[in-house]
């Protein structure tokens, strides 16, 4: 007696799609989208949805450092000289060029130059780990030189001068090392994309996933280009 | 090939349904891999069930030991503090949260939208591993040792006082994970209300728990991280000392609580705009009119959302910030009322000349109604900033959220639970059965929770183990009654579980729409079929046009447009040619 | 004179023991009252509809006339309504936080420190006891911190609270309207024993207070009275980092930083254009977080350095005790 109903809302329209849905269509469409479009649109939409959660993440780290940077000025003035302008300015430039291959990179993709966009993704992938190198020495200094979070902090000069130094380099190390994750997560990411690049997954018509990685990777890029200016160049 | 989409439906027309996403594929090993929105919604169930029953065994505990003013259930005063944190987290984190959304949500969602699927399968069930997951470091924050320091973590207690540190860390990891299953799942919600609604679902065409789920999904995504970034902050404090949030080192513990409740007081409406958005369900279906204020409920969910991230600080009208910041907060806070007002007002005036039909799950509507109005008017007194002097963390706050999530979320839960019970599993559970349970839920829970407002204004501080010193001894009374209240809302849940899962196997079977409803999920069988809808549909009703039943076979009437379309739809499709015209 | 509430509401609230206590049962009977008010309003509606208009079986189903589904008027009626009243509770209420918060210029100051799990309290002559005893015929107020985690002091009987939280002063006053007993209790979660961190106000006579209090400072002879600490460290007596008289004069003189002179309870103009009345907690945030707030023409920042972990709590409330006697 049960007669479902999806009749009520069958359609023409929809008939075509239901037939286009069994057909020869591209093998990335996932059974529940209608067209890829619409798949891309989708995945573009969670894309952004994701980056918002991601900047939301590192928001309660600025807030904290704003904090309390308004309550100690005058330590995070004398704390900030600690670190080097110049490795902050080269792995500026470092991410910003990444940013830019990573871009050239979805360009080639669009035009069907996979040589190319395998190219400019290694490219990608090699500027992060100068970014993660110059960052192991920048660590490395100031773990030898004791500036460090908490109670391992053991800078005799700065803790002459202020009860709190530590909290400075907290969040210098909590901020700087949540970044270096997400520039590995990023790493691993192009790396996956680059293999499936290379075995030929993507075409100028199907190039979703680079763009969600590329994405991404500005995210990546642009966080940095908050933590220099607040880090390195504090007046 | 043409042919092939529509067949299903043309033998379910001839009463030979297609095997039901319960069915097929069979093995547990589909059901752990599923990319099936159906059955992890199911998956969900069952966990989140789980939850509820684990930490409604530590409610339990506690009222055993609270029967007595001296410590006389409990070996220690610790073992008492961890069964109320436990039954705190476990509640909030693990089934609060994601009760609604995540288990009825994901069943209704993509069928309420005329979609075969959510917008990210994986996602989907990357989230219920994530829950999974983070339940287990929480089992192994129990197994460790057992956490004490409340299910907010204050700083400094839960960085530097409480003896069971790897419990709290383990905790701590376990509601940040869980809080990406939340991320996933609004995130996911998102998409696919926006990019998956089916032709002619219009966003006013949706029904309102989708607005409701809709307002909740944004939370999640914008609150969420920020509760994740503290917990991690706070799993550092616990573990280095960075010096942030911990006072012994120069840190703001109140920062903590700022950051805290920037994610929990959103997360309240998390936990509670699912619930409103399952009762606007309840109400209009089983009233069977058209829904009193549409937009007005809509846009109140937005409305809520939006406005809950700027109250946290109502969270803190004793821990000393500025008295500005106190009236501030104060302020936003009463604003919350004026959408909840208007949606109760909706509600009340939607049941007027309906044709009602007072079965299980409208019974849960108003019992839902009954205690959410006190809940909501003793949340005025809580605004009202010199009022929460006295009654801050107190019995009366206690009384307060639990009417709100208890009475609120678990009725709303229960009443959806209901509702789609026949959809889910394609039986009816025992009527009479399902109104005893009800009984025992909704009077064992007014039983157990009024007489916690009424300690709590006389000044009964909450989280105390003991109360045999001065001033307090007088409350034994109104504890033993609040003890007896709570074994009869065990029972009562209990009971529900027993003719519930009986039903399943025993139960009579279920129509395709036994309620006469007019959202989609009552247009498919009854379970659905694995692929939701064998063509994709397309509406031209709205969701509560309940005239558009077919009273005999209580299915919806194709309209005349509807009709129009499916005729040259047949033309169309039946022809063998016609896949050439098609495909182009 | 204490107002009058009905029984009801009256069964529903302890004892009253202060000043702000009968204002305080008058607004919660309002709001109870209120709230009952608007329930019935909800509810008895509610129950009637839902048994008055039952659906009998196979009744074909009606649709619903467009004057059932939607009237602005009423919607608009539920805004305005609740949000009158709603701001008008914010009002009444936050008129009365404020009272309770901001105590009288004449009340007799008592520091409160929790610890785990135990309240201890100062008197302003550097009196410290494990009892409070309070005279019943001046304001009180009191200034509370921690020593360790999180405490919150409460006090039924006056309907006040306020978290201990350390690293801060936090603060509430209230004047006693009988002698008599009233227990304090702990009411933020401090771990094992947070239920046993009791502790009692007795309000006393004048007498019998000024009694107590003579046989207290004898017993603690020894002791440095508050005032006269805090003079030491300010003069450098004490030496506790830079004294503070080197930049700040007690003889209205300006140095680097603004004079002292009658500092206490005077308006402050800051360099961001706010007001500060100068109270225990302002002074100890300009030990503790000296940019914080800058006084107006001594900007941009400050040259002060922090005092955190420099001084402790008691020095700090000896330099507040020291500033109160500079006229």
């Amino acid at each position: 007696m049960s007669a479902p109903v999806a009749q009520t809302t069958g359609t023409a329209a929809v008939a075509e799609a239901a037939a286009e849905h069994h057909q020869g269509h591209h093998p990335a469409l996932q059974h529940h989208f209608e067209n890829l479009e619409q798949q891309a649109d989708a995945a573009t939409l969670a894309m952004w949805l994701f980056l918002v959660t991601e900047i939301l993440l590192f928001g309660g780290l600025f807030v904290g450092f704003a904090i309390y940077q308004t309550w100690y000025p005058e330590l995070w003035h004398a704390a900030h000289k600690k670190l080097d302008p110049v490795l902050g300015t080269v792995n500026t430039v470092v991410l910003l060029v990444s940013s830019f291959t990573v871009a050239y990179a979805i360009r080639m993709a669009q035009l069907g130059k996979q040589r190319a966009t395998s190219w400019l993704l290694g490219a990608t992938i090699a500027l992060a780990g100068v970014f993660l190198v110059v960052k192991y020495f920048e660590y490395s200094h100031k773990i030898h030189e004791g500036l460090l979070p908490g109670a391992a902090f053991s800078h005799a000069e700065l803790a002459a001068q202020f009860s709190n130094a530590h909290v400075f380099f907290s969040f210098y190390f909590l901020m700087t090392g949540l970044h270096g994750l997400h520039v590995l997560a990023g790493m691993i990411v192009l790396g996956g994309l680059l293999w499936k690049n290379a075995r030929g997954a993507y075409s100028p018509e199907y190039f979703t996933p680079l763009e969600m990685g590329g994405l991404y990777w500005h995210l990546v890029d642009i966080i940095w280009i908050f933590l220099f200016p607040l880090f390195y160049l504090i007046k | 090939m043409t042919t092939e989409a529509p067949a299903p439906a043309t033998a379910e027309l001839r009463g030979e349904p297609a095997p039901s996403y319960l069915q097929e594929p069979r093995g547990l090993w589909s059901w752990l891999t599923t990319l099936d929105h159906k059955r992890i919604g199911i998956l969900y169930l069952i966990s989140v069930t789980a939850a509820l029953f684990v930490g409604g065994l530590f409610a339990m505990l506690i009222r055993l030991e609270l029967i007595s003013p001296e410590l006389s259930f409990f070996s220690s005063t610790l073992a008492y503090n961890q069964a109320f944190t436990l039954h705190g987290a476990i509640m909030v984190f693990m089934f609060v949260i994601p009760g609604i959304p995540a288990a009825l949500g994901n069943f209704v969602l993509p069928l309420m939208l005329g979609a075969q699927d959510v917008a990210l399968p994986r996602l989907n069930l990357a989230s219920w591993y994530f829950w999974l997951a983070g339940s287990a470091l929480m089992i192994g924050a129990i197994l460790a040792g057992g956490i004490d320091t409340g299910w907010t973590f204050y700083i400094p207690y839960s960085s530097t006082y409480s003896r069971e540190g790897d419990a709290v860390l383990l905790a701590l990891g376990g509601v940040f994970i869980l809080g990406f299953s939340s991320i996933f799942t609004g995130l996911n919600f998102v998409v696919t209300m926006h990019k998956l609604r089916c032709r002619g679902m219009g966003w006013f065409r949706m029904p309102l728990f989708l607005w409701a789920i809709y307002a909740t999904a944004l939370l999640q995504i914008v609150a969420t991280p920020v509760l994740g970034i503290t917990l991690a902050l706070a799993m550092v404090e616990r573990a280095f000392g960075v010096g942030i949030f911990r006072p012994e080192l120069g840190g703001d513990p109140v920062l903590f609580q700022h950051f805290f409740w920037f994610y929990s007081h959103p997360a309240v409406y998390i936990m509670i705009l699912p619930a409103m958005g399952v009762i606007s369900e309840l109400i209009a279906v089983h009233s069977h009119k058209k829904i009193f204020g549409y937009r007005a409920i809509a846009f109140s969910s937005l409305a809520i959302a939006l406005i809950s991230f700027l109250v946290w600080g109502h969270h803190m009208f004793t821990s000393g910030q500025s008295q500005v910041a106190g009236a501030v907060f104060s302020f936003l806070t009463f604003l919350v009322a004026i959408p909840t007002a208007i949606k109760a007002v909706n509600w009340v005036a939607t049941l007027y000349k309906g044709q009602i039909a007072l079965r299980t799950p409208m019974l849960y509507a108003l019992g839902f109604l009954f205690v959410f109005i006190v809940g909501g008017l003793t949340g005025i007194f809580l605004a009202t900033v010199s009022i929460n002097l006295h009654l801050h963390d107190t019995y009366f706050v206690v009384a307060h959220f639990h009417y709100v999530m208890v009475g609120g979320t678990v009725m709303a839960f229960l009443g959806g639970l209901h509702h789609w019970w026949p959809k889910m599993f394609g039986r009816m559970y025992n009527e009479r059965a399902a109104k005893l349970g009800w009984l025992l839920v909704v009077g064992g829970f007014i039983w157990t929770f009024l007489p916690q407002f009424i300690m709590g204004s006389r000044g009964m501080p909450r989280r105390y183990a003991t109360y045999n010193m001065e001033g307090l001894e007088v409350h034994q009374p109104l504890h033993l009654m609040s003890s007896l209240g709570a074994w009869v809302i065990g029972a009562g849940m209990v009971w529900t579980l027993c003719y519930l899962v009986y039903s399943i196997f025993k139960g009579r079977r279920a129509e395709v729409n036994p309620w006469r409803a007019v959202s989609l999920e009552w247009d498919v069988p009854s379970p659905p079929a694995t692929h939701n809808f064998p063509i994709d549909p397309h509406v031209d009703f709205g969701p509560y046009d309940f005239e558009r039943i077919d009273e005999a076979t209580g299915l919806i009437r194709p309209g005349p447009e509807s009709q129009r379309l499916l005729a040259a739809a047949a033309v169309k499709t039946l022809p063998p040619g016609a896949e050439e015209e098609n495909s182009g | 004179m204490p107002l009058a509430v009905d029984p009801i509401t009256a069964f529903q609230l302890p004892e009253q023991g202060s000043s702000f206590a009968p204002h305080y049962d008058l607004l919660y009977a309002v709001l109870f009252w209120g709230s009952v008010f608007f329930f019935l309003v909800l509810i008895g509606p509610m129950i009637y509809f839902a048994l008055r208009y039952r659906r009998r079986p196979g009744e074909p189903i009606r649709p619903t006339p467009p004057h059932l589904t939607h009237n602005a008027l009423i919607e608009i009626a539920w805004i305005a309504v609740p949000l009158v009243l709603v701001v008008a509770l914010f009002v009444v209420g936050t008129v009365q936080y404020i009272d309770a918060s901001v105590a009288p210029a004449n009340a007799y100051t008592i520091q409160v420190r929790g610890s785990m799990w135990s309240w201890g309290y100062t008197y302003p002559n550097g009196v410290e006891s494990g009892v409070l005893k309070v005279p019943s015929d001046r304001p009180i107020k009191f200034l509370i911190g921690s020593k360790d985690t999180i405490h919150s002091f409460y006090v039924p009987a006056f309907r006040l609270k306020m978290d201990a939280v350390p690293n801060r002063y936090t603060t509430w006053w209230f004047q006693p309207t009988r002698q008599g007993r009233f227990p304090v209790y702990c009411a933020e979660f401090c771990g094992d024993q947070h239920s046993q961190m009791v502790s009692a106000i007795e309000v006393v006579s004048p007498e019998e207070f000024e009694r107590w209090m003579a046989q207290k400072l004898k017993e603690m002879q020894e002791g440095i009275p508050l005032a006269e600490l805090g003079r030491r460290i300010y003069t450098g007596e004490l030496p506790r980092g830079a004294a503070c008289l080197a930049c700040h004069s007690l003889d209205g003189s300006r140095l680097v930083g603004p004079s002292f002179k009658g500092l206490w309870g005077r308006q402050e103009r800051m360099q961001d254009g706010s007001t500060v009345t100068v109270d225990e907690e302002y002074i100890r945030e300009s030990l503790m977080r000296p940019q914080a707030r800058i006084v107006e023409g001594f900007g941009p920042v400050s040259a002060m350095q922090t005092y955190e972990g420099v001084l402790s709590d008691r020095e700090v409330l000896g330099i507040i005790e020291f500033l109160k006697t500079v006229k």
